[in-house]
């Protein structure tokens, strides 16, 4: 990590291609996490162009390419941009480069304890599956640690 | 025929038109624009500070309509059209990593 990365942060958050992919082709838990974010605009989410080049490829893979495209637009908009070296894992790093606190996957193989064994002591990120980081997010008590002063509620139409 | 006298010259408006100027102040008619506050657009320079705050609420503005992009709710109805299950889409994302590595 460089002076120049974000400080780790608990609102700021990674979500992997699987679940960018899902967010728009399934709904479900991811769709219920990633609304958390849109509707606040003190939370971030961050990710790699690496990153979104992949969930671009599979929605352009198992919907269409306009659909990949006009998804990659939008999203980009949204997103925080964070680089990070070619080989690297792209979620993995996205939150390693870019602060993110949580990483939302569907990927086992990072979600098992084994995996948070290692990353542990390394990568200041917690690794959830969607569902469960929609079940824990509160958005009181995040306010009150990254923004402070009473809650507001939500600031962003999560549809727009 | 005799020429009217608003093209011979000495008035441009015709017998009973209403000119085109409107009292000053005080009453006193004055030629079109002496005399009257400019407005906001006429003051020199006011036109390219307008075009650069346009251009800076574009450039600081992300929402659909400024960035020409779709909204969430049409991306969504969408790509829930075809149907995709979270397997599938895991799946699909090992074989995009995989055929990078």
């Amino acid at each position: 990590m460089s002076a120049d990365d974000p400080e780790p942060s608990p609102a700021r958050v990674v979500a992997d291609a699987d679940v960018l992919a899902a967010d728009l082709l399934v709904g479900g838990p991811s769709r219920e996490a990633l609304d958390h974010l849109r509707a606040h605009s003190w939370t971030t989410l961050v990710a790699s162009p690496t990153l979104l080049d992949q969930a671009e490829a599979v929605i352009a893979g198992l919907a269409d390419p306009s659909l990949a495209r006009d998804w990659r637009d939008r999203v980009a908009a949204w997103c925080e941009r964070v680089e990070h070296p070619p080989d690297d894992h792209p979620a993995l790093a996205s939150a390693y480069r870019g602060g993110a606190m949580h990483l939302l996957t569907f990927d086992d193989r990072l979600t098992s304890a084994r995996a948070g064994a290692a990353l542990q002591g390394r990568v200041p990120v917690s690794v959830r599956e969607p569902a469960a980081f929609a079940g824990l997010f509160d958005p009181e008590s995040l306010h009150a640690e990254v923004v402070g002063g009473d809650y507001p509620g939500p600031d962003c139409d999560p549809r727009e | 025929m005799t020429e009217a006298p608003w093209r011979t010259g000495g008035t441009n408006h015709p017998p009973g038109a209403v000119p085109h100027t409107r009292p000053a102040p005080g009453g006193r008619w004055l030629r079109h624009g002496a005399g009257w506050p400019r407005h906001p657009t006429s003051t020199p320079g006011a036109i390219d500070r307008q075009v650069g705050d346009s251009r800076r609420r574009r450039e600081t503005d992300t929402s659909p309509r400024a960035t020409g992009t779709v909204t969430w709710e049409e991306l969504f109805d969408r790509g829930e059209a075809y149907a995709v299950t979270e397997s599938e889409i895991r799946e699909a994302v090992d074989a995009v990593r995989g055929g990078e590595e």
